[in-house]
């Protein structure tokens, strides 16, 4: 019951930018992706995804990809994407109620409200039901989106389909600091409930301390993968971000990454 | 260490701020008495000398019909009566294209009329009045909603292919493809008519701009089966139209299968405009202006935005086709002219709110 890919290879038309992708994520655990702009992040997570043709095997909950019908895949796994655009005036309570709707069967009308409330709470917009999507803040609309997300497997581990997965690309990229830490420990604390997450991120300081596996990417290639001990190493993120980079401890085995000018690499 | 701050309010129980669908319970049941009472307004309104509340009252067996003649019966229920069974199927059949292509096209203007769906449409019917005989015998009634269904057809699936790359619609795209094939189809069209013999071109007159003057019951079975399997078949597109609002990868990450979905739309779309524009020409503004002021009132969700626009859209042709008849009676103005006197101006007002939003 996990995410594995082998041998992912992607190309856009002629260029090529992953370049055989080994990936594989357990649930009960955050697995992180890192790596520069334009390493191939985004692609990885899009052919996890499917939603990209891919070359190589990936499978979910010990199934091919390519064999779970759609509505299976909504059941176990939700995406986050980068970004989201919508089409009509929605209000937060209606771009929520979209996850609920695409998730499991709830018994009647106050259930949903009642998981949409839930859910507003989580990613702390309480108060925010009855705006327009459209007239939210960037990192508002971003944690609206990761309510609908939630919505849509809100159960870590279900008893027909197993662990769900919860696909994050840059959740955090437009939050404040307290917003990221609160997100970031809504993602692990679902790990601990027995999902799996799988997040696309640039912050390494925040990569330390929530990620258990990490997976660095570097112009399409796996550049290290592991553990944070293992992955987050002076060297190797000083050749893959290409600026000197100083990691440290904190007390308790917190990771803290430091960086120095880019000229000094 | 993430305590929420203390200031925040304190929610009730549980609110249902934000949530529209009680609103837009009420207003299904709301449009649904408006539609009856248009209905009844449409049947009454006309050449006074015809007692059509008696009629009415009469066929309900509330009176006992002494006096009335037999041409009142006829002009009732043979004349106004389908008139306003056809202006119902055909403004409802409208509207709900419009709100349906809206929400494949992701945005509030695309609408069959403007993208030039009913211009394939009609091409589509007046080649069978002019070259397709044979199949006029064939397929009787349905020869015309049949082929006006394949040219909306073909020009909803080219205006989708065209527009459309990557799951995006460019909607200045779909804006001046929908202009080309308009005029391409308006073309074709005349050269038809050049070529058609004065039979025919009785048929054709009344193309241009549209009317609910020939309203024959035959016209409406041609009509209603084809509308109503649309309305039948759009509830359940509404899941994949809200979910599609967020995009195609979204929609399909959350279960939806997105390319049945769209095709299914698209046939939709072309079968309920081509048989609109078989029974009564090309009718402009319906399909933008019924269901943009729905989502004004209701908001953009699907599951009502639908069945709202049939019912708004058929009272909105009713009285619109009412006020056709009666403004320069006894003659009568083409409905055309009416929906685009009211709509054109709305459509610009749109624009306007909009302004810097359109490329979207
Ligand atoms: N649709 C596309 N067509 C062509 N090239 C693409 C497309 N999407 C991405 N690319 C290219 O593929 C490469 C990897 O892109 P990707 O989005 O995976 O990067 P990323 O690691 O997620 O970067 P970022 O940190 O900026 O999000 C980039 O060079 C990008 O220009
Ligand atoms: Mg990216």
């Amino acid at each position: 019951m996990t995410i594995e890919a082998r041998g992912i290879e992607v190309a856009y038309g002629k260029r090529r930018i992953l370049h055989g992708v080994d990936f594989s994520a357990r649930p009960g655990e955050v697995t992180m992706i890192i790596g520069p702009n334009g390493s191939g992040k985004t692609t990885l997570m899009r052919a996890l995804i499917g939603e990209v043709p891919a070359k190589g095997a990936v499978s979910i909950n010990g199934k091919a990809l390519s064999r779970h019908a759609a509505h299976e895949l909504a059941a176990i796994r939700a995406v986050l994407p980068q970004d989201t655009a919508l089409a009509f005036p929605f209000t937060v309570t209606e771009v929520v109620g979209l996850g609920v709707t695409a998730g499991p069967i709830l018994a009647n009308a106050h259930a949903r409200r009642q998981r949409i409330n839930d859910a507003l709470d989580a990613v702390d917009l309480p108060g925010f039901a009855g705006r327009y999507y459209q007239e939210l803040s960037g990192g508002e609309r971003q944690r609206v989106q990761l309510a609908r997300v939630l919505c849509q497997i809100w159960n870590p581990v279900s008893h027909r389909h197993g662990p769900s997965w919860l696909f994050l690309d840059e959740p955090v990229s437009s939050l404040d600091i307290r917003h990221q830490l609160m997100i970031m420990e809504l993602a692990a604390n679902y790990a601990r409930r027995g999902g799996g997450v799988i997040a696309v991120m640039h912050d390494l300081n925040l990569t330390a301390m929530f990620g258990d596996r990490i997976t660095l990417i570097s112009s399409g290639e796996v550049a290290a993968t592991g553990t944070p001990q293992e992955v987050l190493q002076d060297d190797t993120l000083a050749d893959v971000f290409g600026c000197a980079l100083k990691v440290g401890e904190v007390p308790r085995n917190h990771l803290f990454v430091l960086p120095q000018a880019i000229s000094a690499g | 260490m993430l305590q929420r701050p203390a200031a925040t309010c304190t929610a009730p129980a549980i609110s249902m701020e934000g949530d529209r669908s009680g609103r837009a319970r009420i207003a299904v049941v709301g449009l649904a008495l408006l539609l009856l009472g248009v209905a009844v307004f449409g049947l009454v309104l006309g050449a006074a000398d015809t007692p059509a509340w008696r009629v009415i009252l009469t066929r309900l067996g509330l009176d006992n019909g002494a006096g009335l003649k037999p041409t009142d019966y006829l002009i009732m229920e043979s004349i106004r009566l389908p008139r306003i069974v056809l202006g119902i199927l055909i403004g409802g059949g409208l509207a709900v294209s419009g709100a349906l292509m809206q929400g494949l096209f992701r945005n509030p203007l695309a609408d069959p009329g403007i993208v030039g769906v009913s211009a394939g449409a009609g091409l589509g019917a007046v080649s069978t009045i002019v070259l397709g005989g044979g199949i006029l015998s064939f397929t009787g009634i349905y020869a015309l909603p049949l082929s006006a269904f394949f040219g909306g057809l073909i020009t909803t699936w080219l205006l989708y292919w065209v527009a459309t790359r990557n799951g995006r619609t460019s909607i200045a795209t779909l804006l001046l493809a929908g202009i080309a094939i308009g005029a391409f189809a308006g073309a074709a069209t005349g050269v038809l008519i050049y070529i058609a013999d004065d039979a025919q071109l009785r048929d054709l007159t009344f193309w241009g701009l549209g009317s609910l003057a020939g309203a024959t019951w035959t016209k409406v079975a041609a009509t209603a089966p084809i509308i109503l399997i649309a309305f039948a078949a759009s509830p359940f597109l509404a899941r994949g139209l809200n979910a599609l609002a967020l995009g195609e990868s979204a929609a399909h990450h959350m279960g939806i299968p997105v390319q049945r979905m769209k095709n299914v739309t698209i046939v939709v779309v072309a079968a309920a405009t081509g048989a609109s524009v078989a029974a009564a020409g090309a009718i402009g503004f319906v399909g933008i202006v019924v269901p943009h002021l729905l989502r004004l009132a209701i908001g953009p969700d699907h599951k009502y935005l639908l069945p709202c626009s049939a019912l708004l859209g058929g009272a909105f042709l009713t009285l619109a086709d009412g006020v056709s008849r009666t403004l320069v009676a006894p003659a009568e103005l083409p409905i055309g002219i009416v929906t685009a006197a009211i709509g054109a101006p709305f459509f610009l007002w749109i624009l306007l709110r909009r302004r810097g939003l359109l490329d979207l």
